[in-house]
């Protein structure tokens, strides 16, 4: 009787496992037990998560072992359901990427599946070596560390901070950079950081006047010479970027950018606070290739600078604003890498080039766009354009109230300009010149387009500052301005509205004064780029 | 002879209420993962009597100290409720000397008393903190996420559950500023004895994995 009893009870309980088995795993053909820590998950947690997610890198946690990950097993199956985790924003295309961070999705399955099973550790003779890292440089050690000479305290709490930090170079010669690695000290908090070349070290030592260093803003690309004519040149001199999760990439081949000699690097920071004081003193490792490369790189941004003169001017509450520019490839070029820049009310970016016998590529495909994520693209293999090829960028703007990152609420008209709540947007494809002889036609092509670009940029803004109508900058309205009467304009002498973008026009030396010398500089220069043409 | 088959009976009896447990908990599992969230709880029972990090006797419920307290649930590594800290401390400060309380609470399992101390310090908290070793406290109040906050009056009635404020709007999409501060909105309204809308808001945040051993 005792054994029928205890045979029922059996019975039963293999029912009631049963039952807890289906439960659990919904309709899952497989029982979820089958899947472990050990012998599924970690490996997928080594290879996709823990670049970041260990001690001293950018994640705010480790993802390693066991029990990191089974303790944030909920968090983890929320960000990847919600595609926030692992950080990647082109949607797929034809286009491979060298860099693609997502899991794939067997590899989401099997985490889920983990998941439902209540997340068994599994054998531990089954478990994987976690990844080792030899040097903190994910390239190895670098060919030159160069720290930034002094910290800066980012507060705990407010809004964004946006600071330009110089790393001083200063080298004697001119050096071929094929990659850069960014270190910074204050990892929770710096959200990205794009480098940039200050030839001959203009900006060594500028800082702004509130005891940190660094400054505001990208004045610094105004420098060398005339401000507007310098500008298109400093941008294509740009040495990448750095975001979070991003993993430094050498360029491919013998391809590298040039950091001339005396030079510094300028680092635009973009920090997030996080709830307590950081200190950030980050360090940039610079791989040099050990000779010039045989084509050099040609930056082709569409459109160009940023869409200075795309007329970006997208009305209030206005959910689906579209921006459309295109550009005619003048010679077959070979195109490496891609990444776009917009703010915060983009939605929608994508660059799509059309082969002259019609076929399409999508070069880049971004449906939700995301500030902090913006990254560089490698392409798994170079991708062949002919000449005649036409690159069409196409970005959408949401400046409506239910878009939550909108600068604004109520929402207002947003324009372009250089302040985070300004937009901007284009993407920027890498390439080289199948032919290196045919270099300087692009190059001088691109640099046309940026021209042409600011002169549809005055145009605009001199339409909308009336007064400074058809002789911009006249006796006249300086005399209106200058209440001080010592022939310059202060900042504080220009109107409030248009103050950021009269200096980034006429300011060259960046000393937040526009002077009579840059009036007279910036008079000629609108005269030439109106009558040219 | 029929006592034993009684005692197996009862044995049998026993197993099967285990496994029911055992069912309905595998349920929750399932549950929880669908839109619809189980029913909450709506008061505090037994009041929560625990000491905080300080050795200080922290009580939630019918019998607080204070006419309000507004339970706010954290680990020490979860970016989100971390980055809200400076705005926690503000309402703890604006809110002192108007009966009412702010208590942090640790859902991370494994978070040690020396751990929450230098996280204290790091983001200069001055509430009472405790650790929720078994994640009694966050079963207790229903909550399910870092950074939830949850107002309980003197009677022990949970008064409100959810977001802070709405600064972030889902994982990665931030508000420059918050445009709705339901938090401080509620404690206003609870502690002015009006009616407090909504009563229940999603909190945006890390997770909390109730079923995970501490």
């Amino acid at each position: 009787m005792e054994t029928t009893s205890k045979l029922f009870l059996m019975a039963m309980v293999a029912t009631f496992d049963r039952a807890v088995m289906t439960a659990s795993t919904g309709a899952a053909e497989f029982p979820s037990s089958d899947v472990t820590f050990n012998e599924h998950v970690a490996r997928i947690v080594h290879d996709k998560c823990t670049r970041c997610h260990r001690p001293g890198q950018s994640g705010p946690f480790s993802l390693i072992t066991f029990d990191d990950v089974s303790s944030r097993a909920e968090t983890i199956r929320a960000v990847l359901d919600a595609e926030y985790m692992p950080p990647w924003k082109p949607i797929s295309t034809d286009v491979v990427y060298t860099n693609d961070r997502r899991l794939a999705e067997e590899e989401k399955t099997l985490f889920r599946r983990w998941l439902d099973a209540g997340c068994p550790e599994g054998a531990t003779a089954a478990a994987p070596t976690p990844p080792e890292y030899s040097t903190e440089w994910t390239l190895g050690e670098p060919d030159l560390v160069i720290e930034m000479p002094e910290p800066f305290s980012v507060p705990a709490d407010g809004p964004d901070v946006y600071r330009s930090f110089v790393f001083p170079a200063d080298l004697p010669e001119d050096k071929w950079v094929s990659a850069i690695e960014f270190r910074p000290t204050a990892r929770g908090a710096v959200h990205h950081a794009l480098f940039f070349v200050d030839v001959g070290g203009a900006a060594r030592g500028r800082r702004d006047g509130d005891g940190q260093p660094g400054f505001r803003g990208m004045s610094f690309l105004r420098r060398g010479g005339n401000a507007l004519k310098s500008m298109p040149e400093n941008l294509a001199r740009g040495l990448g970027g750095y975001v979070p999760g991003a993993m430094p990439n050498r360029l491919p081949g013998d391809l590298a950018r040039l950091l001339p000699a005396h030079s510094d690097i300028i680092v635009q920071t973009h920090f997030h606070p996080t709830g307590k004081p950081e200190t950030e003193q980050a360090r940039l490792g610079l791989y040099f290739a050990s000779q010039p490369p045989k084509k050099r790189l040609v930056p082709i941004q569409v459109p160009a600078l940023f869409g200075i003169g795309a007329g970006i001017d997208v009305p209030a509450g206005v959910n689906n604003y579209r921006v459309e520019d295109s550009y005619v490839l003048p010679v077959d070029v070979m195109a490496y890498e891609i990444g776009g820049h917009a703010h915060y009310i983009c939605r929608e970016m994508a660059m799509t080039a059309t082969l002259p016998d019609g076929t399409e590529r999508h070069l880049l495909k971004i449906d939700d766009w995301d500030l902090d994520w913006q990254d560089q693209y490698q392409f798994g293999a170079p991708i062949a354009l002919p000449a005649g090829t036409k690159l069409t960028t196409v970005l959408v703007y949401d400046n409506s109230s239910a878009n939550p990152e909108n600068p604004y609420q109520p929402p207002r008209r947003i324009q372009w300009g250089r302040e985070s709540t300004d937009e901007m947007g284009s993407v920027t494809l890498l390439v080289t010149a199948a032919d290196e002889a045919d270099r300087p036609r692009i190059e001088s092509d691109v640099r046309d387009r940026a021209q042409n670009s600011i002169r549809q940029r005055i145009r605009s803004q001199v339409r909308r500052f009336g007064g400074f109508g058809a002789e911009p900058f006249n006796g006249a309205l300086v005399k209106l301005l200058d209440r001080n009467r010592d022939g310059s304009l202060q900042q504080q002498e220009l109107p409030a509205r248009g103050r950021d973008r009269l200096l980034d026009l006429m300011d060259s030396n960046g000393d937040d004064t526009i002077d009579a010398q840059e009036l007279e500089a910036g008079r000629q220069l609108i005269r030439d780029l109106t009558r040219e043409e | 002879m029929i006592q034993t088959e009684a005692r197996v009976l009862a044995d049998v009896v026993r197993e099967l209420a285990k496994l029911s447990v055992g069912v309905a908990v595998a349920a929750c599992v399932t549950l929880s993962h669908a839109a619809e969230p189980l029913a909450k709880p709506t008061t505090v029972t037994p009041t929560i009597e625990a000491n905080d990090l300080y050795g200080v006797a922290v009580s939630i419920g019918k019998g607080q100290r204070t006419k309000l307290t507004v339970v706010i649930f954290i680990t020490t590594d979860c970016p989100i409720a971390n980055s809200y800290h400076p705005t926690i401390e503000k309402l703890r400060r604006d809110y002192a000397g108007q009966d009412c309380q702010i208590v942090l609470v640790h859902e991370q399992p494994g978070t040690t008393t020396e751990a929450a101390l230098t996280h204290a310090k790091d983001y200069a908290i001055a509430a009472p903190i405790l650790l929720d070793k078994d994640h009694a406290i966050a079963r207790s109040v229903g909550a399910t996420v870092t950074p939830e906050a949850v107002v309980v009056d003197g009677q022990g009635m949970i008064r409100y559950r959810g977001r802070i404020d709405d600064r972030y709007a889902t994982f990665g999409k931030k508000r420059p500023q918050a445009t709705r501060h339901d938090l401080q909105d509620a404690m206003v309204a609870a502690l002015q004895g009006k009616q407090i809308t909504p009563t229940e808001t999603k909190a945006v945040g890390c997770l909390i994995r109730l079923e995970s051993s501490p």
